[in-house]
This record gives C-alpha cells, sequence and structure tokens, in this order.
C-alpha cells in the first residue's frame, strides 16, 4: 500500500525506438545490425538510431553514418520515415492511456505515467509495469524500460541510469534509498548535467552526484541561479510537477532551425534561407493565432564547438506575425553581427507571444491586406502542401524550401 | 510453487499473446483469398490457386482452434475496427472489456511471417 501522499510516476522509454520499428515493420531484418540515417548523398548522413545489434559494434546515435559504416561492415542503413514514427508514437500513448487518464509525452520515445491512482486495478508496481512492456511488445513490436519514482525526476533518472542497463527493464528508484544508489553515480549522470556543465563541477571537485547533494544550495544558486537550486533539487530527488498534458500549453516561443547542407558563405545565399525560416516562423505563428515581438537569429559554423558564430535578438516596434516584417528584422540583425564566417546552422525565433485577435493599424503600411495575403497563402498550402506556393528566391542554389517540404523537423517523411 | 497472483498475471499475458495470434491468422486467411482474387486478374500461364486456398484453410484452422481456446479460457474478440493507421480490437477477458491496439504495419510483418512459418513447415514435412 502505498502513502497517500507519495506519487507513483512512470517514465516510459522505447528501446532504440526508430530502429525498433524498422524491425518490426520488416522481418528480414530483425537479425541484422540496422542504423536509421538520412540520405548519405546529402547532409543528413547522421545515424538517429541503432538497433541493439548494431550498438554491439561501437555504432552509436548522432555519429556520422561513414563512421557507423566503418565500425561495422554489413550496416544495413534505413531511412527514416518520420511520420510513422509519429503515428506509432500515437499510438503508444493511447495504449498508455488504458492504464491511466494522466499520460504526458515527454518526447517521441518517452512518456510520463503517472499512475498512482489506478495501480491498484492491476496489482502492483511491479506487475503493471510488466503488463505495460508486454502489450507494447506485443502491438508494436518494441520493447520498452520502465523508470519508476515519486516524480518526474526520480522516474527519468530510474529509467536512464538503472531501467535501460538490466534486463528486466524496470527500475524504481525511492527517496528514501538515494545514497546508495543515485548519488554513487558520475556528476554526468544527473538529469540536467550536459558535458560543459560536467566540466564545470569537475573543476569545482564535484564528481559524483553525492557531492553535489553535499553542496549548500546556496552555493549552487550564487553560480547558476535557479538552475543551480534545480540541479540541488534534482540529485535530492525533489521536483513537484505533475504529469499533465498541459505542460506545453503555454507556449513562450515559435522557432525555427535548419542544418544547412554545406557551408554557406555571403550574405544573399544566407538571406535566402533565414527568409524561409521567417516565412515557417509566421505561418505556425498565424495557426496558433499568435504574434511576438521579439525576434532572435542564431548563425553557427560547421564546427559547432568553435564559438564562430551569433545568437542575438531585437525587439519589434509592434508585434507581428507577418513574414517580410520578420525578415526585416532579422536582416538588420544579422547585418549587424555577422563577421562573414561560413555558415552551417541557422535559427529564427519569435518571443513574447501575444493573441493575434487585435490588429495595431498603421498610417503607412496596409496590414489588413498583408493579413489577409498571409492567410490566403497558409490556406494553399495547407490545402496543396509546403511547397504549394514558394517564394522566386526559393528556388536558387540556396534555397532549401522544396528540400524541407519533403521532411519533418530535418528528417524524411 | 507458482503464487496464485504470479500464475494470473501469467495467464492474462499469455491470453494476450493468444489474441494476438487469432487476430493475426484470422487477418492472413482473408488476406490469401483476397491476394487469390487478384491474381485472377492478370493472365497466367498457370493457376496458383491450390497453393492459396491451402495456406488460407491452414490460417483459418488455426484461427479456429485459438478461438476455441480462448472460448474455454473465458474470452472472445467483442469489436474489431481498422482506424486509419491502427487495427482496434476490443475482447471480453472473464468479464473485463480490455482493448488491443495493434499497428497495421506490424500486423502485414507478422502475417508474412506466417507466410514464411506455413512454407518452412511444408518444407520440412516434405522432407
Amino acid at each position: 500500500m502505498t502513502k497517500a501522499n507519495k506519487r507513483i510516476i512512470f517514465l516510459i522509454d522505447m528501446q532504440s525506438f526508430y530502429a525498433s520499428i524498422e524491425k518490426a515493420a520488416n522481418p528480414a531484418l530483425r537479425n541484422q545490425p540496422i542504423v536509421v540515417a538520412g540520405d548519405p548523398e546529402r547532409r543528413s548522413g547522421v545515424v538517429l538510431a541503432a538497433c541493439p545489434i548494431a550498438k554491439t559494434y561501437g555504432v552509436v546515435a548522432a555519429e556520422a553514418l561513414w563512421q557507423a559504416q566503418q565500425k561495422c561492415r554489413r550496416l544495413v542503413v534505413v531511412r527514416p520515415r518520420m511520420e510513422t514514427y509519429m503515428h506509432i508514437s500515437v499510438q503508444i500513448t493511447q495504449i498508455f492511456e488504458s492504464f491511466t487518464d494522466k499520460v504526458e509525452p515527454f518526447s517521441i520515445d518517452e512518456q510520463f505515467l503517472d499512475v498512482t491512482g489506478s495501480v491498484h486495478l492491476f496489482g502492483d508496481v511491479y506487475q503493471m509495469a510488466s503488463q505495460i512492456r508486454k502489450r507494447v511488445w506485443l502491438e508494436t513490436g518494441i520493447n520498452c524500460r520502465v523508470g519508476i519514482g515519486e516524480n518526474k525526476v526520480l522516474a527519468k533518472m530510474a529509467c536512464d541510469n538503472f531501467a535501460k542497463k538490466q534486463e528486466k527493464g524496470v527500475f524504481w528508484l525511492k527517496k528514501e534509498e538515494l545514497e546508495q544508489t543515485l548519488w554513487k553515480l558520475p556528476i554526468e549522470k544527473l538529469f540536467g548535467v550536459g558535458s560543459r556543465m560536467k566540466r564545470h563541477f569537475h573543476r569545482m571537485g564535484v564528481y559524483e552526484i553525492g557531492q553535489l547533494a553535499r553542496l549548500s544550495p546556496a552555493v549552487l544558486t550564487q553560480r547558476w541561479g535557479v538552475n543551480g537550486e534545480v540541479l540541488w533539487r534534482t540529485a535530492h530527488g525533489l521536483d513537484d510537477s505533475p504529469v499533465s498534458l498541459r505542460a506545453y500549453d503555454t507556449q513562450k516561443g515559435i522557432g525555427h532551425h535548419m542544418t544547412l547542407p554545406r557551408d554557406y558563405h555571403t550574405a544573399a545565399e544566407i538571406k535566402v534561407v533565414l527568409l524561409e525560416l521567417c516565412e515557417e516562423v509566421a505561418r505556425r505563428a498565424r495557426s496558433k493565432e499568435l504574434m511576438g515581438s521579439v525576434v532572435s537569429v542564431g548563425c553557427r559554423g560547421a564546427d559547432l564547438d568553435a564559438a564562430n558564430g551569433f545568437g542575438r535578438q531585437l525587439k519589434l516596434e509592434e508585434q507581428t506575425n507577418d513574414a517580410m516584417t520578420l525578415y526585416e528584422a532579422v536582416c538588420r540583425l544579422f547585418d549587424r553581427h555577422w563577421q562573414g564566417t561560413p555558415v552551417r546552422s541557422v535559427g529564427v525565433n519569435l518571443g513574447q507571444l501575444v493573441p493575434d485577435n487585435v490588429l495595431q493599424l498603421n498610417l503607412f503600411t496596409d496590414n489588413h491586406r498583408r493579413r489577409s495575403l498571409a492567410h490566403a497563402m497558409d490556406g494553399i498550402r495547407s490545402k496543396y502542401g509546403p511547397d504549394a506556393i514558394l517564394r522566386a528566391a526559393s528556388l536558387l542554389g540556396a534555397g532549401q524550401a522544396k528540400e524541407r517540404a519533403r521532411k519533418i523537423g530535418g528528417h524524411y517523411k | 510453487m507458482i503464487e496464485p497472483e504470479e500464475s494470473g498475471r501469467e495467464q492474462q499475458e499469455q491470453e494476450m499473446d493468444l489474441i494476438r495470434r487469432y487476430i493475426l491468422y484470422g487477418i492472413l486467411f482473408r488476406v490469401v483469398m483476397v491476394d487469390m482474387d487478384s491474381t485472377h486478374q492478370v493472365v497466367l500461364k498457370l493457376t496458383y490457386d491450390s497453393v492459396f486456398q491451402e495456406l488460407s484453410r491452414w490460417a483459418e484452422r488455426q484461427h479456429h482452434a485459438i478461438r476455441r481456446l480462448l472460448r474455454q479460457r473465458g474470452c472472445y474478440v467483442v469489436h474489431s475496427q481498422k482506424q486509419e493507421h491502427i487495427y482496434v480490437v476490443q475482447y471480453r477477458q472473464r468479464g473485463y472489456l480490455r482493448e488491443a491496439i495493434y499497428s497495421i504495419e506490424i500486423l502485414r510483418a507478422e502475417c508474412q511471417e506466417l507466410v514464411r512459418l506455413w512454407v518452412a513447415r511444408k518444407h520440412m514435412i516434405g522432407t
């Protein structure tokens, strides 16, 4: 029997999600090492997912396809099918919803479940986890792992650090036992600590999660502000956030980012892509009936470690979701801050969002006309596809809009 | 000795497996007949109807055998329906109404595996 004030949260993670789907859909691949990777002819030759057999050869996600092929000669490369992966993710959510009504997708292959109110219907916690794993396996052909905790961070760390490494695929990380379990792990295993943060901690002489947990929260707050306190709370397994679909209801910004197929060297080429990104951002803002008043631009070179890019933002005179108004502001930022270095990745973001049901009248521009033109274009695109209407600039060699229309999130549909 | 709760859970998981196989054989025997009709649309040198019919009959026999087994355990399928990318099956398991949501792509792949199994079985009997 669980204490009334304790929640039971599951974080369920799909093992090699994209690769597992491909193996389930094609029995001929089941005993072969496979990776799901972009088109090697274009830039997207990066491993998105590797199956467990491929991983035994040392193949890891996010490495270049050619490197993976060098590690494993008989590696089978499968092109991604993002639409299918999204459908399966929704299907898995539906399966989870038959166990509890509190399901929160965390990413395409990870979901939080609050089973506090329904666990007694399925036996105990471990029996419920086992039933969920069995159903997901039978109905989708995917092996999943279950991390259990009394809140979301504990469930997440239970899954990442323990359940994934165990044969049975289920682990309950209890707050009372953190000293014997989580605190013994290296600092980078703490949720929220990446490679940079790890370096900072090492410089402070903090190598294990336990060392961080024993620090005073004031020390961390002084150094990293609220993020420092969050890390301290995470190390102590403290998190009050609810499992809720509404977690992402309040949108703070709308942005699009693109990694280019090659280095772009001239402002004219880069501005073609910036215009395309502004179009996408403005279109998404209109579809959500929002306008923004802060625009930010980010540009980076091919060497992501070298600090040879910039990220700047600008406050607009009035809120907008018009692509050309955005583009003008983006160009102003770009012209001011670009150092002439080659660019490999660009992004545009629109922030400080407000509802777009109020239109600021302007003596010099016909906003009504611009808005109705934009809505007409949106209508055509939603009916006939995102590349049904393109700007002439997109037909230039630098343009990416046509290629991007065939993709979701930068990967093939 | 197996604890009663443990055996109950195992029994439930076995039944989930049986339901899946019941659905797969049910789809297979129908699909094979549809494919046989499709071969009639083209001019062929020979007829392969006997192969299709034998495969379909085998799948249908398996389907009915599993149905009998499920009935003995107090399980029966109430409703099944294709919805866009999924195939939703509702079944009653000793009074409880349960649901299984299969991916159509996976069902197709598994049916293909059953065909391979049937061919391998025929081959073994032949040798």
